[in-house]
């Protein structure tokens, strides 16, 4: 009796382990969606309206949903607060408060983090430029987490349910 | 703290906030930073420097100077670190803040097929405080309407002396009567931030922030059906065909010209000046603005 019910309990725990491993593999996934839509609408707010960032930065936290809302929230108290302060610290500032660095993939990072050092400081040309190359780099980054998160989602669960069992052979 | 000094203050880098914020604020006009040069403080009884500590001085061996890079940083902030949202004005030298507060930009030009795209290497900035003086205008408004119309008016006076804060008190005394358009090309008469302006343009009073003088005037005439038209600082070719095509419309314009005399404008700008009705000199007695002189031109042809 005592064996089943470890057995079952040990199976759990490993199928909650890899569900919540899971869990965090689409939170990041459903992060980068939410900046790549965040740079998507960036763009069509200087493309067509000329706003300037603290506004564009506003309005986006609006659209937003998640981590990624919250911290588009901090990054304009930010900028709204202290108008002396760059975009990049300004960045930096808002990251300090939120969890959202640990959130992205490190690739998808540095394509936001290389925008995010440069923005601002030309003319719209230019800046729509580097916008649409982040858009695509982020699409591009995209695309392949979302086959690995499906390959991995998988494994993760399999490997969780194999794990349980070898754990369960092992006790009895 | 004054509202229109404290907003300048808050877009400085904090060394020069701290020092100009101990400064007499209420007769301040213009804040000039030239690189490595001391920072310059004019109102209206001269100009001055200030120390490291904020005190007044006119020894320059131990005013303030203004460091290059952050002349560079304060074009930034202005911009509120969105230049391409600026580009348009830097190129003709200057950015307006919230507030309606005009940056004047001094720097090299950079020109490409003979135009100029933008300035860089920025050597200076002339921070222009705007400042709104309720009924500053009472002396104008008898040479603006004999009271059963508005004449076309047009405003002389040479730079800083405060033509924009008379057509903004019109504006705000007309509106109560008449509708009202103003087209705001710099965004300095009505200083609209987020759709709202900043100061009182009255109540009957449109405002069309950011056009061009020229397209302003063609969209008020078709489409918010003003009787006052007021604009700020005419004087191209432009200018007169929009005059013109307005002055068609059956509605009146207000504006303001940069001169010294209306004598010098009648033989500089005899075209544009022959459109309207009334010209008026503009001066500061003892502070306050006052009409120096007013020639209407019916009664001198």
């Amino acid at each position: 009796m005592y064996k089943i019910l470890g057995s079952i309990l040990i199976l759990s725990a490993s199928l909650l382990f890899s569900y919540l491993k899971v869990t965090e593999s689409k939170e990041r996934l459903e992060n980068l969606k939410e900046i790549h839509k965040a740079f998507v609408i960036l763009k069509s707010e200087i493309s067509f309206f000329n706003s300037e960032l603290s506004k564009a930065i506003t309005l986006l936290t609006e659209r937003l949903s998640g981590k990624v809302s919250i911290f588009f929230q901090k990054l304009s108290d930010c900028l709204e607060h202290d108008e002396t302060l760059e975009f990049k610290a300004a960045w930096e500032q808002a990251e300090e408060d939120s969890e959202l660095k640990n959130t992205f993939f490190p690739a998808s990072y540095k394509i936001i983090t290389d925008f995010v050092t440069e923005f601002g400081k030309s003319d719209r040309e230019i800046e729509l430029q580097n916008l649409h190359k982040t858009i695509d780099a982020l699409e591009h980054e995209l695309e392949e987490e979302n086959v690995r998160y499906k390959t991995n989602r998988k494994l993760i669960y399999s490997l969780g349910f194999m794990g349980g069992i070898s754990v369960m052979i092992f006790f009895i | 703290m004054d509202k229109a000094f404290h907003e300048i203050l808050s877009k400085l880098p904090a060394e020069y906030a701290s020092i100009l914020e101990k400064i007499d604020f209420m007769k301040l006009q213009e804040i000039r930073f030239r690189s490595e040069r001391p920072i310059t403080l004019y109102d209206s009884d001269g100009f001055y420097f200030v120390t490291e500590t904020g005190e007044k001085t006119l020894d320059t061996s131990c005013a303030k100077c203004a460091d290059a890079e952050d002349i560079k940083k304060m074009v930034s902030c202005f911009c509120k670190h969105s230049v391409y949202a600026h580009q348009e004005s830097i190129r003709v030298g200057y950015i307006t803040l919230s507030g309606g507060h005009r940056i004047g930009i001094s720097g090299t030009a950079v020109i490409k097929d003979g135009q100029i795209t933008t300035i860089k290497d920025f050597s200076g900035l002339n921070i222009r405080v705007a400042r709104e003086y309720k009924n500053c205008a009472d002396s104008f408004l008898p040479h603006i309407s004999d009271g059963s119309r508005i004449y076309n008016t047009v405003i002389i006076s040479p730079p800083g002396v405060g033509k924009t804060t008379v057509l903004r008190d019109i504006a705000r005394q007309l509106s109560s009567l008449l509708k009202v358009t103003i087209v705001d090309e710099r965004s300095e008469i009505a200083a609209v931030k987020n759709g709202v302006p900043q100061f009182d343009v009255g109540i009957q009073t449109d405002v069309l922030d950011g056009f061009s003088k020229m397209e302003g005037i063609e969209i008020a005439l078709r489409s918010l059906s003003p009787q006052v038209i007021i604009t700020d600082e005419m004087g191209t070719e432009e200018d007169i065909s929009a005059v013109q095509n307005l002055l068609k419309g059956g509605c009146s314009i207000i504006t303001s010209m940069h001169g010294h005399s209306i004598e010098e404008m009648m033989k500089k700008k005899r075209k544009l000046l022959s459109l309207f009705d009334t010209a008026i000199l503009m001066g500061r007695k003892n502070g306050r603005l006052e009409v120096m002189s007013c020639i209407k031109f019916w009664e001198v042809s």
